[in-house]
């Protein structure tokens, strides 16, 4: 499924993200030898901005609207770009959809 | 793949051991050759559900570089591992203490395709003669001998 800008979405249980030397690694955790296939991520600054907003609490829309004031950029691009990275995260599982309450 | 430093690599396996989880990450350096070689894929557990024991190859930090180190266990006592690369004649890493290791390697893969050679028994044989300095000589005198598994390991070479 697609990021909306309604979605909200928390890092998944099995990742560890780190702060190395100012980079910010994201690393999928496997319990057994069959399930490995993923690698360590590197987030480039966008990344790690939108990384740290997804606390399971902030939609895409409002994290595109906080980005908007830290780069000071066309709103579509930045829309792009966290849709994107969210679409790619979740993809590969870093990333989990919080479940809206009914 | 992502590149890492020695310090960014301690922290992230110490991490990924502490949740019981496996480390995938790309070898460097020939000092394991011809069991583990540059760019091969090694995949490493945590001690809690593998145990070091002589003739595993681990992962550990090394004493006095803090680099981030993966060679094989040639001989141990209680808390304490003697830890020597493969490739390496005499010179070992010393005793390194078991709160310094990180973790035991499970599975290497070369080009994709497992390899087995240096996981299973055989280790307690290459452990012996690493640990009598034996093993270099040996695999230079198997390089000059026209037999099929000392062609083997000139083949992977």
């Amino acid at each position: 499924m697609s990021p909306t800008l309604d979605t909200v979405y928390r890092h998944s249980e099995d990742v560890i993200s780190r702060f190395v030397e100012g980079e910010l690694l994201i690393i999928p955790l496997v319990a057994g030898i069959g399930d490995m296939e993923n690698d360590i991520f590197s987030m480039d600054e966008t990344g790690k901005e939108i990384w740290t907003r997804l606390n399971g609490e902030k939609s895409a829309a409002v994290i595109i609207q906080e980005l908007e004031e830290v780069f000071h950029a066309a709103p579509d691009v930045i829309r792009a770009d966290v849709l994107g990275l969210l679409d790619e995260l979740a993809r590969r599982r870093l990333i989990i959809a919080v479940e809206k309450p009914v | 793949m992502v590149s890492l430093s020695p310090t960014a690599l301690i922290a992230i396996a110490g991490d990924v051991m502490q949740r019981g989880a496996i480390l995938r990450f790309q070898a460097r350096g020939a000092s394991m050759s011809p069991f583990v070689k540059d760019g091969d894929i090694l995949c490493i557990a945590p001690l809690t559900k593998h145990r070091a024991g002589t003739g595993r190859i681990v992962a550990f930090i090394a004493p006095g570089k803090q680099s981030f180190t993966v060679h094989r266990i040639v001989a141990h006592t209680r808390g304490h591992y003697l830890i020597k690369g493969d490739n390496h004649g005499s010179s070992s890493d010393g005793w390194v203490p078991a709160a310094s290791l990180l973790g035991v390697v499970r599975r290497i893969e070369r080009n994709g395709v497992p390899i087995r050679l240096g996981l299973g028994f055989e280790r307690y044989l290459i452990a012996l003669l690493s640990r009598r300095n034996w093993l270099l000589p040996l695999r230079r005198w198997l390089k000059k001998c026209p037999l099929y598994w000392g062609k083997r390991i000139d083949h992977e070479r």
